[in-house]
């Protein structure tokens, strides 16, 4: 059974003659430990495309099953559940709680289990420790640099410890030295077993991935399978 | 409970317009507690009065004379109006209290006495007075029919003790708090009476009052909290006293009331009484304790509706006030929720944190605002003669709380409608 399975997904925002069409008709199925690319154009819909396997948007028409969950007529409720569960996100800008420490930021999607504090605590020290920041734990985020926020991001997307990682041009803010440990950090998280899907326009970054899918005008284009560069 | 961090810590962010908020709220829970303790201070006065007395509402008549003064002319008249009223067959007791101070004097144990006074009246206005305490005079009517005293120690007054003559002992019951400092049959001396007529009296202990004693105001008898008799005096009105000279006359006059034999009887007794009183040139009113009460309430209502629009006045612009700063601080905090639903958190969650703050906002407005109130209410006391302290009571607090949820859930009403309203992907798109 595929982890994710998109079936003729269509996504329209507006109405009547301001309606755009941002998906067409999409079909696209992902297993699990894949590393995909997405790459297009701006405005040709990956993003739509990823905040609808994310989870953050549901589809107009079309059937979208999340490991065998038709998770399209899903509520809310169940949605934030598998978004804490099952999905980690990477944003360019990292999405991170400005007011807050590094450490609350990584124990943010931790909160919504039945964890202990010291369990918590455990996880989140593990995953600085393994991202070399365990020594920014008390900073507040604000105060960190862009390679640093990343980091803390990617620490918040380990620790959820979910089967799926999105990351929306996740090196878009980033120099090229940080851009490239980034990419290296997903080439290992998808060698523990992670499917890691990047949204780019960067064939640079495309070329860490195993698999790059392109979309044009709402509507995939190629699906090229083939190894990592 | 986690989220519960995130919504402090917001709180925290936002402290001067949180503060400037709680500050709006403070002022309209102190508006609304006032004009909830007016109406509470009304029902507790109606209700202390049959409590502390045995008033009966219809039968019990104040008399007043709104032309009397301290006049011999007048004394002789009113002399006349109240030989009158104790000869109609309808009226069952009459006479008055009168509430002042005494000096004890000539007895053993004054200097205990005095102690006792000084650690009685710490921190009041009689804290130099400590060589007096209040006493209450009655006459045997008014003992018979509405007090309801009972003695530790000793014996209550009787009715011999009222019909004493001049140079007699005057026989007093003294309250609990003084329970060491002088023993049954005790005697002390006071000066008694005003002006060119003072004189000495010799009273004698007959009982000590139970504990908690208390009767009602001699200011009024209505309006202010009834009197503590623990550190009071209790007597019949000396002969002097009650032989009606003017300057007894006048001060008579403040508690003057008569017991009817049936409520029916006040028509007759009150046509009686004004055909007396014209025949004298002086001008009774007769009003039944019901009556007097209704006044008194109709009256004070109209400061309780004034305080109440007043408090609802705040309570609308505070709820305003409320809902625009919650839908301006989820507006500006659409990153931050939209952070927050990515890892995990549903509308639902972030709701809940909106009312957690509501709580946190309003709660804290509220106790503060009641605190507040209290303070106030503290500092208007006149030698624990505020009545309305005894407004302060679990029911005020109910009331408050259930206010202080209809803000919540007002004032969250519009704000969780945008919440419901939110769009993810808006939230974190590149944005920060």
């Amino acid at each position: 059974m595929a982890l994710i399975e998109l079936e003729n997904i269509y996504k329209t925002y507006g109405e009547d003659e301001y309606t755009t069409v941002a998906l067409k008709g999409v079909d696209l199925t992902v297993d699990n430990g894949e590393f995909i690319s997405i790459m297009g154009p701006s405005g040709s819909g990956k993003s739509t495309l990823l905040n609808i396997i994310g989870c953050m948007d549901v589809p107009t028409k079309g059937v979208y099953r999340l490991d065998g969950v038709n998770v399209t007529t899903l509520r809310d409720k169940e949605l934030s559940r598998i978004r804490n569960q099952k999905i980690s996100f990477v944003f360019q800008h990292f999405a991170l709680m400005h007011h807050f420490t590094v450490f609350e930021n990584v124990a943010l999607p931790l909160w919504k289990r039945e964890l202990s504090k010291k369990e918590i605590k455990e996880k989140v020290d593990h995953y600085l420790e393994k991202l070399g920041i365990a020594h920014l734990k008390k900073k507040n985020v604000s105060k960190l640099s862009g390679g640093q926020k990343q980091r803390v991001a990617i620490a918040r997307a380990m620790v959820a410890e979910t089967d799926i990682v999105l990351a929306d041009e996740p090196t878009g803010a980033l120099d090229q030295e940080n851009g490239a440990r980034l990419m290296e950090l997903f080439c290992q998280m998808n060698e523990e077993g992670k499917c890691i899907i990047v949204i780019t326009h960067d064939e640079k970054v495309a070329s860490y991935t195993k698999r790059i899918v392109r979309i044009v005008d709402g509507q995939i284009h190629s699906d090229t399978k083939g190894e990592r560069q | 409970m986690r989220y519960a961090t995130i919504t402090f810590s917001s709180i925290r962010k936002r402290k001067r317009s949180m503060l400037l908020m709680t500050l709006q709220l403070v002022v309209s829970f102190w508006m609304i507690n006032h004009a909830l303790i007016t109406l509470d201070t009304l029902n507790y006065q109606e209700k202390q009065l049959f409590s502390v007395s045995n008033m009966d509402e219809y039968k019990t008549v104040k008399l007043t004379m709104p032309d009397g003064d301290d006049s011999q002319w007048f004394a002789e008249r009113f002399q006349q109006l109240e030989t009158y009223i104790k000869r109609l067959p309808e009226v069952e007791g009459y006479g008055s209290f009168n509430t002042t101070s005494i000096a004890p004097e000539d007895f053993a144990r004054k200097q205990a006495y005095e102690q006792r006074n000084r650690q009685l009246y710490a921190g009041t206005r009689r804290e130099e007075e400590t060589e007096s305490s209040s006493i209450i005079y009655f006459d045997y009517d008014i003992y018979r029919l509405f007090t309801k005293f009972r003695v530790s120690k000793g014996r209550t007054l009787e009715k011999a003790d009222f019909q004493k003559e001049n140079n007699d002992v005057i026989p007093v019951l003294v309250g609990y708090d003084y329970r060491d400092v002088f023993r049954i049959g005790d005697r002390f001396k006071a000066e008694a009476g005003a002006g060119e007529s003072t004189m000495k009296v010799t009273y004698e202990v007959v009982g000590i009052l139970e504990k908690g004693s208390r009767w009602l105001s001699g200011n009024d008898y209505l309006i202010n909290r009834a009197d503590n008799l623990d550190h009071f005096f209790v007597a019949p009105f000396f002969p002097e006293q009650r032989e009606g000279r003017p300057i007894s006359v006048a001060v008579r006059l403040h508690n003057t009331f008569l017991q009817l034999r049936s409520e029916k009887q006040l028509q007759a007794v009150s046509a009686a009484l004004r055909k007396k009183g014209n025949e004298l040139g002086i001008s009774p009113v007769l009003r039944t304790v019901r009556q007097d009460v209704d006044a008194y309430q109709a009256n004070t209502g109209k400061s309780y509706d004034y305080a109440l629009a007043i408090g609802i006045f705040f309570l609308v612009v505070t709820l305003i006030g409320v809902i625009s700063v919650t839908i301006s601080a989820i507006r500006a905090r659409k990153y931050e929720l939209g952070v927050m639903m990515v890892t995990g958190a549903s509308k639902r969650d972030i709701s809940v944190m909106v009312i957690v703050e509501l709580f946190f906002l309003v709660g804290i407005s509220a106790i503060i605002g009641v605190i507040v109130n209290y303070w106030t209410e503290v500092n208007h006391d006149f030698f624990g003669d505020n009545i309305r302290l005894e407004a302060f009571t679990w029911s005020l607090y109910g009331k408050v709380a259930i206010i202080a949820i209809a803000i919540i859930l007002l004032s969250a009403l519009i704000p969780l409608w945008n919440i419901k309203n939110l769009e993810l992907r808006e939230l974190v798109e590149g944005r920060e």
